[in-house]
């Protein structure tokens, strides 16, 4: 694949690489957009290859998310070079807080916070299957797991995501 | 797929949907990303030279040190090789040596005299 057919398949998929970005960022916006944009200079400077063994989809959602990983482990240990409270303040605000990341209506809003009380495994497996489409296979593979181990994720995932959203009342839209 | 799952993917579409509307530009991230990979290409050069300079500078200490110094060398004489004795070569010397490595004159009785010479046990000074 020449880079820029590349160029523009990612363009394609920019939309559903930022709302991946967001879900690996726990709904900050700039944060989100700051690793789409690390994910870009890792494909500019061939730190990130795909390869074609799986979709373009998949290879890019895996590389969204171990770029956020990434940004959250420099972003911990800055913390913890720094003066830790003024470190935590304005990342402990925008990340512990899922709706005051972005706007959104009720129902936006109501599922992120839902999706905020599950685990982050459970969290990335049920918004890659009915965010992004992808199959349990495809999300293992973005996830580096099992497909029996996110199956299982998945089933979890839906039966607390059912009791958080009735906790919360019920369906707005 | 049950009642639920309809009701999950309403609810992941709308996020879905939301997301893209907050998306940032394509072509500005793009362009932001080449920019700041060519701004990594400049800093690595500009490392290289520092990280040549300081090499060279400790070569350079390294071999001044390990060179020869400019004081003068003292010289040493050697001996030729004939001239040499063992120092303890006295050792080597019996009584009587001189019966052997003389021929005796037929009619007259050998020398005692020979007998008093001999040699003193004494290492060369």
């Amino acid at each position: 694949m020449s880079a820029g057919d590349l160029e523009h398949q990612l363009e394609a998929l920019h939309g559903t690489s930022f709302g991946w970005a967001l879900a690996c960022c726990r709904w900050n916006r700039d944060e989100a957009a700051d690793v789409l944009q690390a994910v870009y200079l890792k494909v500019l400077e061939g730190k990130a290859r795909f390869d074609g063994r799986s979709s373009l989809r998949t290879w890019l959602f895996a590389v969204i998310r171990r770029t956020a990983a990434e940004h959250r482990r420099r972003r911990w240990v800055r913390a913890l070079a720094m003066d830790r409270w003024m470190a935590r303040r304005p990342a402990s605000s925008a990340a512990g807080d899922p709706e005051a990341g972005l706007a959104g209506g009720e129902t936006v809003r109501a599922l992120r916070t839902a999706l905020e009380a599950l685990p982050r495994r459970q969290r990335e497996v049920i918004h890659l299957v009915f965010s992004e489409e992808l199959t349990i296979a495809d999300a293992a593979s973005v996830l580096g797991i099992g497909v029996g181990s996110a199956r299982t994720h998945y089933e979890r995932a839906k039966h607390r995501l059912r009791q958080e959203l009735a906790a919360r009342g019920p369906r707005s839209r | 797929m049950s009642h639920h799952d309809e009701d999950l993917r309403h609810r992941f579409t709308a996020l879905r949907e939301e997301a893209a509307r907050e998306a940032p530009e394509f072509d500005g991230l793009w362009r932001q990303a080449a920019a700041a990979r060519g701004r990594r290409r400049r800093i690595p050069l500009g490392t290289w030279l520092a990280l040549a300079g300081a090499a060279g500078a400790l070569l350079y200490a390294a071999v001044r040190r390990d060179a020869p110094s400019a004081l003068p060398v003292e010289t040493v004489t050697m001996p030729m090789l004939g001239q040499w004795r063992s120092p303890t070569a006295f050792l080597l010397r019996t009584p009587g040596e001189e019966l052997l490595t003389t021929v005796p004159s037929l009619g007259s009785a050998p020398s005692l005299s020979v007998l008093s010479s001999f040699p003193e046990r004494r290492p060369p000074s």
